[in-house]
């Protein structure tokens, strides 16, 4: 005797894409910075922007702003973005909504063709992961923080910027060269 | 012989029937509790009493963005243990659910662990047997049951929000396995909810909102003036507040059972006044916010305005006790969807 049941879990129709071409190199490139309205999340990412100015010769620098904290950002401003960027990071991530709707907004900006790395931390990783494959871009990196993140204060969160900037430098050039480079530097593991 | 043989068959029907049910119980398409096996018969039933096409798309559920069709719905509905009759409740409800303003994703997948409240209002109440009186938000009526947990088994396989995956709630809560409650409209003086939110007289809805659990407004002296101080005091709490986050400035929703509606109404208050008053009165002092927020620039009112307080009369005839539940966040916003009965247009 067989039971025939039917399936609860719809059906995923997810067109595959690859993630956008990396930079060959990051001097002179435009950073944009994708601040979504997370506690310390604009400071955060200024941080990272300093330390990506000073040390890996990144040109210009503007900030961006979702007032959509946890919802995905319009595509007017995905647009903005990329009309003024060469790659792009966004953030904060350090909850359950707001992380996986920066790497949501990421991967749309990848699929517009520039890099954009999200940084996260560490116990959304699982989520993440799911949510990647969701989207149709399973090879999508992502930048780890330990946890917790936006709540810090600011020596530490200094702290925090200098171990995930290696991970965007190696996610963004995606070359051996910045990869020996961010081995140098202590950081949390790039996530596969 | 003839007998042990018949017992045999009878055994081994049963056993197949159990082994089915264990192994539903440990899948990945489950909350833990048994489900009702989603046959094609009882999907194809409900599908029916939905008044639409299985195959036609109600919209996308995030955060997966699947497209979720009517038949999808049943499926889910049935396993819940749905009767077909709830099937235009159920359809209203999962339309509110995958409103943009309501932000299932959020409600779903935040740290804060919310659970989307579902609250029905109308004559479909009485049609199902939704309970709107005694343990309203207790066990023992199916169809409170039932198309409360069919709201979490769609999350979890159509939204594809698993705990510790998507959903990153920390502690989640009770509701997030079944939060349904219907408006006790026969016994309230005040208008209900629905009809507040822009339907007419003779019209069923179903309002989501999502909602912390409840938290218990227990007063017990018998002065309007009392119940409305435990009202204000409750929703003015700084430890729930968390002010300079995402997950403050929220909606919010007040349950008023019997005992303290009578006592409100008798000295002239209704769901306006009562908001009114409520919304100018909680407010959360400087420096209890100071010590909860590392700092503070004055105080802060809970409520927005007067609207983010949505009121329900529902619970049961004795007991002076309401109910306050605070919303997940300012981004998600309660949803209001007409009921639908009979062939619908699509």
């Amino acid at each position: 005797m067989v039971f025939e049941l039917m399936n609860p879990a719809g059906n995923v129709n997810v067109r595959v894409s690859k993630v956008a071409n990396r930079l060959r190199v990051l001097k002179g490139a435009r950073l944009g910075l994708l601040d979504n309205g997370k506690t310390n999340a604009a400071k955060f990412l200024n941080m990272v922007a300093d330390i990506l100015v000073r040390e890996y010769g990144v040109g210009a620098v503007k900030m961006f702003s979702k007032d959509t904290l946890a919802k995905p950002a319009s595509r007017e401003l995905l647009h903005a973005i990329i009309a003024d960027s060469d790659f792009v990071v966004t953030g904060l991530g350090d909850c359950g909504s707001c992380s996986t709707n920066s790497v949501h907004d990421s991967i749309e900006i990848e699929k517009l063709g520039i890099p954009a790395v999200a940084v996260c931390t560490e116990p959304f990783l699982p989520g993440l992961d799911a949510l990647t494959r969701m989207r149709g871009m399973p090879d999508y990196k992502f930048a780890v923080s330990p946890h917790p993140l936006g709540v810090l204060f600011d020596d530490e969160l200094k702290g925090r910027a200098q171990l995930v900037v290696p991970q965007i430098v190696q996610i963004v050039l995606g070359s051996a060269e910045s990869a020996q480079r961010a081995a140098t530097t202590a950081s949390a593991p790039v996530t596969p | 012989m003839k007998i042990a043989a018949v017992r045999d068959e009878h055994e081994q029907v049963e056993a197949r029937l159990i082994q089915l049910l264990e192994s539903q119980l440990d899948s990945e398409w489950g909350d833990g509790l048994p489900i009702l096996p989603p046959t094609h018969q009882s999907v194809d039933a409900f599908v029916r009493h939905a008044g639409m096409d299985g195959a036609h798309v109600l919209g996308k559920f995030r955060p997966s963005e699947i497209e979720v069709s009517v038949r999808d719905v049943a499926i889910n509905a049935i396993m819940a243990g749905c009767k077909p009759g709830y099937a235009p409740v159920v359809v209203a409800m999962v339309r509110a659910l995958m409103d943009e303003e309501f932000d299932v994703w959020g409600v779903a997948c935040s740290t804060k662990g919310s659970a989307p409240l579902v609250i029905v209002n109308g004559p479909i109440r009485r049609e199902i047997g939704i309970n709107c009186r005694g343990n309203v938000f207790g066990p023992g009526f199916r169809a409170n049951a039932t198309i409360g947990r069919a709201v979490r088994l769609m999350i979890l396989n159509l939204g594809r929000a698993r705990p510790n995956e998507l959903d990153k709630g920390t502690l989640g809560h009770p509701g997030r396995f079944s939060y349904c409650i219907g408006e006790d409209e026969e016994d309230s003086p005040w208008t209900p909810l629905h009809l507040e939110r822009g339907l007419k007289a003779g019209e069923s809805a179903v309002t989501v909102f999502g909602g912390e659990s409840l938290r218990l407004v227990n007063v017990h002296y018998n002065s309007a003036d009392a119940v409305l101080a435990g009202i204000v005091s409750t929703l003015a709490c700084p430890g729930i507040l968390n002010a300079g986050n995402l997950t403050g400035r929220s909606p919010h929703v007040l349950v008023l059972a019997k005992e303290h509606r009578d006592l409100l109404n008798a000295r002239g208050w209704n769901k306006a006044r009562i908001r009114e008053y409520v919304a100018e009165r909680a407010v959360i002092p400087e420096e209890a916010l100071k010590q909860v927020a590392g700092e503070a620039d004055g105080p802060l009112a809970v409520l927005q305005k007067p609207e983010d307080l949505l009121i329900v009369a529902a619970g049961g005839h004795a007991g002076r006790f309401a109910a306050i539940i605070p919303g997940w966040s300012w981004q998600s916003q309660p949803v209001t969807v007409r009921v639908q009965t009979g062939k619908q247009e699509q």
